[in-house]
């Protein structure tokens, strides 16, 4: 019985989802969304990290 | 907040890099890396123990128990939990753009978790106070610092993150919220409720946290790594966010409700452990959508990463794919049957913390400190760090599957149990040989990340290069409110199901078995069980503490081959007196939970004191330790331990067969219960059983070496040439036979083997093959030396007679069958001469000396010494030799 109701509502909650990815474009570019903003943050981090470089750590205190 | 507002969330007028606290990051990757060394001692000191069992010093705090359990919290805590604090302290303000809650904060957190919890937590269990329960080895006390230290964890990382929208969030936040929340729940869950519900109920809790501590801490923390790492250094975004956030709610709905599978074929309701194969099967599911999803999104990194965060990060990510498809089939009737119990689950628990979860810790490290400008960065030693883990990890998982499976055959089999210690040796060596490139790999890890030139890791970051970003440049500016709320919405579902399905885990898996558990206890607890005595549970508590049950099981499994070797599963009821349980996940010797009876207490002195007098095959430590300097010099300590030893089983023996009947009466149709009731199966196979009846032995053995058998099985106390004289005889009482000195039938070898020779340390041996026990029928009798030629007049032997009725015969009997009308009342059988006949040689010696440890007092001063050797020819007319 307790298989059967982790399976089933494993099921319905992955199927859900996935129809709605399916269904759904607005939904689907949504949802896609963070991975690209994060890569954004990140270049930003890293290209502002290359520009100060190792002159300078401002919080750290740090050569 | 707006997809144009979270593209522009960094500061832009400040350097980014003043959101990141590098000096934590540096501090905890630096604790991270000594404590990591520190359990390697510990693990390799473990494992040592395995082919050297007498190496260490005579003193606790090296005692194998305890180092095993500053192992497995050292690498849990001390390695992982500061390993993810480092990466922690990177990625949190990288994904929210917003600074951690307080640098103050993580200067008390570093020092709580290090000076309050690890090592305090070390030195504690190494001193002897710990609880035993798997992975959460640490004291109470100090489980009360790591749920505070938990606390500071959340309210330091997890602020951050709430400023932002849930729409808004990558799927490696999505894992440290996931990570720290879950966490903050399940430890208390884990680590408090075992200790205060006994027997198959506490099992049912420790079950839970085992999976948990591993799939709600260290695997979270560990794909927020993999996930963050990937698309940073490759430049392009990962292959899909839906997968993965399908893949984040999957395993958080699944994780917790796998953690029964660590006892299937338990007293544990069937329904339960159904419940969590099932979770299992589909936990191996969503890790391989994970696994796929990051496996694409490093695609065109090639298949050997420059950035050598990156490589650690793929490596991570495939063993974590091996680890996953391993445990889901391990967890499934069929192969858990065999496997379970065996190296293979060791060699899968090394695969998940040392492979997966540390070759991610690593990529984490390495990648936050290449972003540090001021750190040191040597990549010639971290490229050499990563050959030799990845060399030593693998040399350990495969070799561990192999002793896992080479231990599953020799279980399976029947063959005696140390055939499968003595099978291991050779895989225990590489085990403990593939510390070494592990070890030097982490030290040069400590070397790559100290020397070298400072800002060098940036310089690494930008020859390792990276995809255009222009591509998420452009996408990231869709979206609309709508689609927002949306998202929004379906993710707060998830969230809700998530929490639903961890409280579904504990209810489903943990209190509703122990309801069920309680009903069947209190329904078929037969009426008054004994409990343990003062002295047995001061035993307990040294047999906890010791971790003792870290290579005893004391669960006897509802399989064929626990059945058949260690006698009827264990029932609920069995364990109440058991808080926490001592049920044990893994079987280095055998399963000791009807243990009571089945040695003598001068066998289990002498077993303790110097393991192989007795068992010259056994890798057990001595705890030599428990005595004054001689195994027949126990102090309290081995008294009470012996004591608890002799208790194991006896509660289910003293109420049989009324508490079985019980059982059948309420439970007739639960077919597992069924399979405990079987009267035949309830005492251990060793145990001495003179009642039973004796299988007659048609299997001659021809084909199995005896002599190879009675070295592993016999030697300890007869010694290889049967003499008596094995190295663990002095200590015994009666010392054991001296097989070149008698005749035996073979009936009466067949019922020794069979019923054990009760009040000696001569155990039954029912548990063994016939091949086997023929085999040694047929050695014992080769040991027998012609009898010299010997004229024997009438009148010696009439004389012979008169002494045998007037002083022997009321034990004896008068035929000598050793069924006097004193015999019932002596703790040790007399002697059938009938089926066995002493030498004359040994006749005189015992009639002169006696025999200690049995009623069987020395004779000269009523005996002559003609007298004497007229009763010694006389009773070997009994003998009937071979019919």
């Amino acid at each position: 019985m307790i298989s059967n109701a982790i399976v089933i509502s494993a099921l319905v909650l992955a199927g859900g989802y996935c129809l709605l990815w399916l269904l759904r474009k607005d939904f689907r570019q949504q949802v896609e969304q963070p991975k690209y903003r994060f890569l954004q943050q990140v270049n930003q981090f890293d290209g502002r990290h290359e520009e100060s470089g190792v002159k300078e750590d401002k919080v750290n205190g740090q050569p | 907040m707006t997809n144009a507002d979270a593209s522009t969330r960094l500061p832009a007028g400040n350097l980014t890099a003043e959101l990141i606290d590098t000096r934590l990051v540096f501090a905890h990757g630096m604790a991270a890396l000594v404590t990591v060394l520190i359990a390697i001692v510990f693990g390799i000191l473990v494992s040592l123990q395995f082919f050297m069992p007498d190496y260490a010093p005579s003193w606790l705090t090296m005692a194998w128990g305890r180092m095993r359990y500053a192992h497995t919290q050292g690498i849990m805590l001390g390695w992982l939990g500061n390993a993810f604090l480092a990466f922690m302290y990177h990625a949190v303000p990288v994904l929210t753009g917003r600074q951690v809650t307080s640098p103050l904060l993580g200067r008390w957190l570093f020092g709580l978790w290090n000076f309050i919890v690890v090592l305090p937590g070390w030195l504690l269990v190494l001193s002897g106070i710990s609880q035993p329960i798997e992975w959460a080895e640490f004291p109470w006390i100090v489980d009360a610092f790591v749920i505070a230290g938990l606390l500071l964890a959340a309210i330091q990382f997890l602020p951050p993150f709430l400023k932002n929208g849930l729409e808004d969030l990558y799927v490696s936040s999505w894992y440290i919220i996931g990570g720290l929340v879950f966490t903050l729940l399940a430890y208390p869950m884990g680590n408090i409720i075992p200790e205060l519900v006994p027997g198959a109920e506490s099992a049912a809790f420790t079950g839970l946290w085992i999976h948990d501590a591993v799939g709600l801490f260290v695997t979270p923390m560990a794909l927020s790594i993999l996930y963050f790492v990937t698309p940073a250094t490759t430049g392009r975004p990962i292959f899909s966010h839906f997968l993965s956030m399908l893949g984040f709610w999957g395993l958080f709905f699944f994780y917790p409700l796998n953690g029964t599978h660590h006892y299937v074929f338990s007293a544990i309701p069937m329904a339960a452990q159904m419940g969590a194969i099932a979770a299992s099967a589909l936990l191996g599911v969503v890790v391989v959508i994970v696994v796929t999803n990051l496996l694409l999104s490093m695609r065109g990194a090639g298949f050997l990463p420059k950035d050598i965060g990156l490589r650690f990060v793929m490596l991570s990510t495939i063993f974590y794919l091996i680890v996953s498809v391993q445990g889901a089939s391990q967890a499934q009737m069929g192969l858990n049957r065999v496997v379970h119990f065996t190296d293979w689950v060791i060699a899968h628990s090394h695969l998940a913390m040392l492979g997966f979860a540390t070759f991610a810790g690593i990529g984490g490290i390495i990648h936050a400190w290449q972003r540090i400008p001021w750190a040191r960065y040597n990549e010639r030693a971290l490229n050499w760090s990563f050959w030799l883990l990845v060399v030593g990890i693998s040399i350990m998982f495969v070799d561990l599957t192999m002793a896992g499976l080479v231990q599953a055959e020799a279980w399976q089999s029947g063959a005696p149990w140390l055939e499968s210690v003595q099978h291991s040796r050779l895989y225990w060596h590489i085990r403990t040989g593939s510390a070494l490139p592990i070890t030097l790999g982490f030290l040069l890890i400590f070397y790559g990340l100290l020397s070298g030139p400072q800002g060098a890791g940036s310089a690494a970051v930008q020859a390792a290069g990276k995809g255009s970003s222009q591509d998420a440049d452009d996408k990231a500016a869709t979206g609309s409110p709508q689609q927002a709320h949306l998202l929004r919405m379906s993710y707060r579902a998830a969230m809700a199901a998530g929490i639903v399905f961890f409280i579904l885990s504990v209810g489903l898996l943990g209190f509703w078995p122990g309801r069920v558990l309680d009903e069947q206890i209190a329904a078929t607890t037969p009426d008054n069980i004994f409990g343990l005595s003062s002295s047995e549970q001061r035993g307990r508590a040294i047999y906890a503490r010791e971790g003792c049950a870290y290579c005893h099981t004391q669960q006897i499994r509802y399989t064929d081959a626990d059945i058949e070797r260690f006698g009827a599963p264990t029932l609920a009821w069995e364990g109440q007196f058991d808080t926490p349980h001592m049920w044990g996940t893994r079987r280095v010797g055998p399963d000791l939970s009807r243990a009571g009876g089945t040695r003598s207490a001068d066998w289990q002195y002498a077993h303790l004191f110097a393991p192989r007098s007795v068992v010259p095959w056994s890798i057990m430590p001595s705890y030599a330790v428990f005595f004054d300097g001689a195994a027949d010099k126990p102090r309290l300590e081995a008294r009470d331990l012996v004591a608890y030893l002799e208790s194991l089983g006896r509660a289910r023996e003293l109420a049989w067969p009324q508490g079985d009947e019980k059982i059948r009466s309420l439970y007739g149709e639960d077919k597992w219960l069924q399979m405990s009731l079987d009267t035949t199966l309830n005492t251990h196979p060793a145990r001495a059983a003179p009642e039973l009846e004796v299988p007659r032995n048609a299997t001659t053995g021809v084909d199995v070496d005896g002599q190879y058998y009675f070295n592993m099985l016999c030697a300890g106390c007869h010694g290889q040439d049967g003499s008596g004289n094995g190295p663990g005889s002095d200590w015994l009482s009666p010392k054991p036979r001296n097989l070149t000195q008698h005749d035996y039938t073979r009936d009466r070898l067949e019922s020794v083997l069979w019923q054990g020779i009760d009040n000696t340390a001569m155990p039954a041996w029912r548990d063994l093959p016939d091949g086997v026990r023929s085999a040694l029928i047929g050695q014992v009798m080769s040991f027998k030396a012609a009898d010299p030629e010997v004229v024997v007049d009438q009148q010696q032997l009439i004389t012979g007679e008169n002494v045998y009725r007037e002083n022997c015969s009321q034990c004896h009997g008068d035929d000598g069958s050793g069924v006097g009308f004193a015999a019932d009342m002596l703790p040790v059988a007399p002697s059938d001469f009938r089926h066995q006949r002493p030498s004359v040689g040994e006749s005189v010696r015992v009639l002169n000396n006696g025999i200690d440890g049995t009623s069987m007092a020395p004779w000269t001063d009523r005996l002559s010494e003609d007298e004497i050797l007229a009763v010694t020819h006389y009773l070997r007319n009994f003998y009937e030799g071979e019919q």
